[in-house]
């Protein structure tokens, strides 16, 4: 008689008993590593969209001119003439002023929305003029004849309307654009807050980025204040901004079971300031 | 071998195989969460990194712009000049172009581009951090806001009808001042012969005191304790200097009373009173703290201000002119060549860009 090899019922027992330990214990242990790596991820991604928005914010607010760079300030809302070139006036042509650009990043000269000018008198104040402004590529002729040299790699622009008579070749020049920051609905992801940016003269609106706690603010840093402050002061007085990122997380992990909050906080001051 | 060792041997158990898929498992699970964290950790450390290098082309900026002459660079800059900055961790380059040259009555214009750069070692293949700032400049010449020819904050005595105390530019490039300028009270007052100052108005009033104190843009206060400006030559320490040389136009600081040696020319500075005796003469701006006291025939092509220390507070009596043909003559040019010591590149203020094209 061939000799059978088999397991007895307590063996078989013994085994099923072992593997359900075994596999409890890896299902468990899956299980939880699953939901660690999720409620990191959400994390690293409130992380994230605080950063993404203060590198936004940063280098364009920075340039801001104080005290007439602000147009309307609120915790959930800001709107600055956000300046995208810096430049000299060389001379009047044909009913404008010729300008010679510092170099500026190309796609913030080439972005579409050009609200207006600003000029700089000899105390250092600057007057705005929006109301008709327009601008166009010019000719280095009037530089030449005010002995200006432009600077290499800087575009030479005409704006209109034409500055006044006092404002006379060497006058600093800010070429600017109205820019709307704000804490609004989001498309991306309904029923959750983002950042937009607005330009204000082609009502072109950009999501930058979402979700937000609704928590998440502009603070203001008035004249002469070491803290900033909640509610906006006379906007001539504002000199910097507050930003309370508070980024979350897109998907509520099931540890917490609500969206992971990062919350970001840093200070941008108008470097363009008397 | 026995079939009973055999059947041992040929036994398959699943510790193994358990202990593999684990151990298979953990890796991927730790190597999925070292990647998420290396790219946080790599955003973190770019993000970083571009503050870093902003701040350094920030600290480049202010330094040439405080620092310039220890680079060597002294003067108005020529059609460029180019300097690296080494920093912490990194360095800045610093370019200045010229985009107008000074004039008579413009100032130089110039064009700085601070480009900051990191050193410190990065991932294999990642470019240093830079970060490229830009900003107008202004060659700013010492200026002086004269209002005569003689400007006496305690008020000025003359004796006779003769002299000259002329506030016409002697060299026609500015417009004309007064001949002397004084308080309400003590004024200008003339012991006998015709009023002898001259400009527009021949005497300026500047109101009663203390408040024609103020009249006078000049921080004496910082001048005597030494914040304000670094006199080439100090008095007592120093000996008085050869004028030898025409171009040579000093910046003389006397603490106390001085009487003046010899001819000269540029910025004297007498924390205490001047005495000029015979027939010196002096070219550029005198400054004095307490009165001249003016023996003898002797002049000053440029202008006098007198009785400063009337802006610290002490009493300083009526200035006396003294006997003699005093010639003392408003001359923009040499106030110009006197100050020219005290002319700097300074930023040009409220133009200030952070989107310098740096590729």
């Amino acid at each position: 008689m061939k000799l059978r090899h088999g397991v007895t019922l307590l063996e078989l027992m013994v085994t099923i008993l072992i593997l359900a330990i075994l596999g409890t214990g890896l299902t468990r242990l899956l299980t939880s590593q699953a939901r660690f790596y999720e409620h990191q991820g959400a994390g690293r991604t409130a992380r994230s969209v605080s950063r993404a928005a203060v590198n936004v914010l940063l280098s364009e607010m920075r340039m801001v001119e104080a005290p007439g760079g602000v147009v309307a300030a609120s915790p959930t809302s800001v709107t600055l003439r956000v300046p995208f070139a810096v430049g000299l006036v060389c001379g009047p042509v044909a009913g404008a002023t010729t300008l010679t650009l510092l170099p500026a990043d190309s796609a913030m000269l080439a972005e579409p929305g050009f609200s207006g000018y600003a000029w700089r008198n000899n105390a250092g104040a600057y007057t705005y003029v929006e109301v008709g402004a327009a601008i166009g590529n010019s000719v280095p002729a009037p530089c030449t004849a005010a002995g200006v040299t432009p600077v290499l790699g800087g575009r030479i622009v005409a704006v209109a309307p034409a500055l006044p008579a006092g404002a006379t070749a060497g006058t600093a020049v800010l070429l600017f654009r109205r820019i709307t920051y704000d804490f609004a609905n989001s498309t991306a992801l309904p029923g959750r807050l983002a950042l937009w940016r607005r330009v204000q003269s082609t009502g072109a609106a950009e999501e930058l980025v979402a979700p937000f706690d609704a928590s998440a603010r502009f603070r203001f840093f008035a004249l002469d204040a070491a803290d900033a402050q909640d509610a906006a002061p006379p906007l001539a007085n504002l000199r910097g901004l507050e930003l309370v990122l508070v980024g979350e997380s897109e998907g509520s992990p099931r540890i917490t079971s609500a969206p992971r909050r990062a919350s970001v906080t840093t200070a941008v001051f108008f470097r363009n300031k008397l | 071998m026995s079939p009973l060792n055999a059947r041992f041997i040929a036994r398959r158990g699943v510790a193994l195989p358990m202990v593999i898929l684990i151990m298979v498992l953990l890796t991927v699970s730790m190597t999925a969460a070292f990647t998420l964290n290396s790219n946080e950790v790599r955003v973190v450390d770019d993000q970083q990194e571009q503050l870093e290098a902003f701040a350094l082309a920030e600290s480049g900026r202010e330094r040439y712009l405080a620092e310039r002459a220890s680079f060597g660079f002294t003067g108005e800059p020529a059609v460029s000049e180019s300097v690296r900055v080494v920093l912490t961790n990194g360095y800045a380059d610093v370019v200045v172009r010229r985009m107008r040259g000074s004039t008579a009555t413009l100032p130089g214009l110039y064009s700085l581009q601070s480009r900051g750069v990191r050193t410190v070692s990065r991932r294999a293949g990642v470019p240093p951090a830079a970060r490229t700032v830009g900003q107008f400049l202004m060659w700013q010449v010492g200026s002086m806001n004269v209002r005569a020819a003689w400007t006496s904050l305690s008020g000025l005595r003359k004796n006779g009808g003769s002299g000259t105390l002329s506030g016409t530019d002697v060299c026609g490039a500015m417009p004309n001042v007064s001949g002397v300028a004084v308080p309400t009270s003590p004024g200008y007052t003339q012991n006998g012969g015709a009023s002898v100052p001259s400009g527009t108005p021949p005497i300026k009033d500047l109101g009663p005191q203390p408040a024609s104190d103020d009249s006078v843009n000049i921080d004496w206060a910082g001048i005597v304790n030494g914040g304000v400006l670094t006199p080439n030559i100090t008095i007592p320490g120093q000996g008085w200097p050869s004028f030898a040389d025409p171009n040579y136009w000093p910046i003389i600081k006397v603490n106390g009373d001085f009487t003046l040696p010899g001819d000269g020319r540029g910025v004297l500075i007498v924390t205490g009173g001047l005495t000029i005796s015979g027939a010196r003469h002096w070219d550029g701006v005198l400054m004095v703290g307490g009165n001249l006291t003016s023996n003898g025939n002797n002049g000053v092509d440029g202008t006098v201000v007198t009785g400063l220390n009337r802006k610290l507070g002490q009493v300083v009596p009526q200035g006396d002119v003294g006997n003699g043909t005093k010639t003392y003559r408003y001359d923009s040019c040499k106030v110009a060549r006197a100050l020219q010591s005290l002319s700097a590149l300074v930023e040009y203020r409220n133009a200030w860009a952070d989107n310098w094209a740096s590729y």
